[in-house]
């Protein structure tokens, strides 16, 4: 089927309308940032003095130095266990049959959706109980095990895609189980794993409510905690905020562009299979 | 053939999901049977609480709440990809890893970051009220998410500008997968573009909606951060939604029983209209 050229071109008009409604309220926010801090607003305007010295006093005031070292041994640690976990459990799932399989996966899937503030509550007195509030663990293991539920699920659908007759034949040469995983299945799941690890590395990167909740009071800064406490002392100087809010957005925007083509191909992959 | 190792793959994770969610889930149905401030001595009160939390004004107005947001950030954005996928998508795209890095840009930010962003954006002297002052809409400028009738549909329209990206995103590649042999089909038959769109591409893209379905609905749900950082369930409790009532009612107010309470009906919902969700989808 032909495509006459209007229609043609009416598709691209669409599809720049959408992108710039979702990009240009970011860069009117961005843009601000470039001026000196504390200068009024108002309205859509390019910076008269260009600087970078909000940047630096936002970098300062809000503490960001160590928000970014704490928030940002959270997410390592958080991302390894998640991998670790998801590719385990996952390859069980997607791959054998044991006892209580299928329930203990239904019991996995049900964690995907329900809602955090559903479990904060009782996790935080829980690990109250602990005496872990305030603490590296106090944050690590509840967003771990918050994004499991959804890891588990992701990496399930991975293995569970593979066909059999590829573990077959590495079982009936007498390879172990856990041979058959890295050996021969891990490579073919790259793409899997490398979106599963960008999407834990944006939910905790980003997480609010757990360091909230779980930080006793400050004990622990993580950037999104910092940006949201920055804002609160900081209502009026827009410059600030959006420096600050630049600052926190960087390193996932960054990594986001850097990895976007594997991303996405794993994403929607899985998503769309 | 059985592979009772498997278990051992499981266990180190179950250990982790156990002590986050599956104790957790228990310990917060206990919690929700007492009135308890997490300090002074708890009292039994069976299902008092449960009794309290459906009678409440306060959270049916929230319940509702809630409903108009999962109709902003599940149901609009659907309806905006899927229109904009029917137009778009038949033909292959150029530069398609460009929109899409431009579309999903939203889902990388922090919550945090679009809540300052927004609320600056929908401020008195913001960019939308310059814009409005502009083209002459004077009138209708206001402190978006500080006026009682328009607080509420502010954070729905973050929110549909939060989601409808990722919706576009998701639909657009399924739809690359619809074989295009049906559309010539529907053309012989002399269907229109939009019989087209009901016979071919819906169809085509089911799946792939059930799962922006319940991506979105969770979400919508999931939105505390963006409602604290905004408006923290304000003017009065004109954006109270589900997440920030049971948040505040366990943490500033340290009614832990009641706050559990509300956490176990929601739960029980979300659960229950996830299911019917993918129900849909193995289903017809």
């Amino acid at each position: 089927m032909r495509m006459s050229p209007a229609h043609a071109a009416i598709r691209y008009v669409f599809l720049a309308v959408v992108s710039a409604l979702t990009i240009v309220p970011l860069l009117v926010v961005g843009i601000t940032a470039f001026n000196a801090p504390g200068t009024p607003i108002a309205g859509v305007e390019f910076p008269r003095h260009f600087t970078l010295s909000a940047f630096a006093s936002a970098w300062n005031a809000g503490n960001f130095a160590s928000a970014f070292t704490s928030g940002g041994l959270v997410t390592i640690v958080v991302v390894v266990i998640v991998t670790a976990g998801s590719i385990s459990a996952g390859y069980a799932f997607g791959t054998m049959r044991f006892r209580g399989s299928r329930v203990l996966f239904y019991v996995f899937l049900a964690g995907i959706v329900v809602p955090y503030v559903v479990l904060v509550v009782p996790i935080y007195l829980e690990f109250q109980s602990f005496n872990l509030l305030g603490t590296f663990w106090g944050l690590i293991l509840p967003e771990s095990g918050l994004y499991l539920a959804f890891g588990v699920f992701w990496m399930q659908a991975f293995f569970a895609s593979l066909p059999t007759s590829l573990i077959e034949a590495a079982r009936i040469d007498g390879a172990s189980s856990l041979r058959i995983l890295l050996q021969i299945l891990l490579p073919l799941g790259r793409p899997a794993v490398t979106t599963l690890v960008m999407l834990t590395f944006l939910s905790s990167w980003n997480e609010y409510l757990v360091p909230l909740v779980m930080g006793g009071g400050g004990g622990i800064q993580t950037v999104s905690l910092g940006l949201a406490s920055f804002q609160g002392q900081h209502l009026t100087d827009v410059p600030s905020l959006a420096a600050a809010s630049i600052i926190v957005a960087g390193p996932a925007v960054l990594i986001y562009v850097l990895t976007q083509r594997s991303f996405f191909s794993g994403l929607l992959q899985g998503a769309v299979k | 053939m059985r592979q009772p190792e498997g278990l051992l793959y499981v266990l180190p994770p179950l250990a982790l999901f156990t002590l986050v969610i599956l104790v957790p889930i228990g310990y917060g149905v206990w919690i929700s049977l007492w009135n308890w401030d997490g300090v002074s001595q708890a009292k039994f009160v069976g299902l008092g609480n449960y009794i309290d939390a459906l009678t409440d004004p306060t959270v049916a107005s929230a319940a509702f709440h809630s409903i108009v947001l999962v109709a902003f950030y599940s149901a609009i954005p659907i309806c905006i990809g899927l229109v904009l996928t029917g137009i778009i998508a038949r033909h292959p795209l150029r530069l398609m890893g460009m929109w899409r890095v431009f579309l999903f840009l939203p889902q990388v930010l922090s919550v945090v970051v679009v809540g300052v962003a927004w609320q600056w954006l929908l401020q008195s002297d913001g960019p939308l009220n310059e814009l409005l002052r502009l083209i002459g809409l004077g009138d209708l400028t206001r402190v978006w998410l500080g006026d009682f009738t328009w607080a509420l549909p502010s954070e729905g329209a973050i929110g549909t500008w939060l989601m409808s990206g990722l919706c576009m995103v998701l639909f657009l590649s399924g739809a690359q997968h619809i074989d295009t042999e049906l559309y010539d089909a529907a053309a012989i038959d002399g269907a229109g573009a939009i019989r087209e769109f009901f016979t071919v591409t819906v169809p085509g893209l089911r799946r792939v909606i059930v799962v922006a379905a319940i991506l979105t609905f969770a979400v919508s749900l999931n939105n505390f951060a963006l409602i604290w950082v905004t408006t923290q369930g304000g003017p009065g409790n004109q954006t109270q939604v589900a997440s920030t009532l049971i948040y505040t009612r366990a943490f500033v107010l340290e009614e832990l029983g009641a706050a559990s309470a509300l956490a176990v009906i929601l739960g029980i919902i979300v659960l229950a209209i996830s299911a019917a969700i993918s129900r849909l989808s193995s289903d017809s």
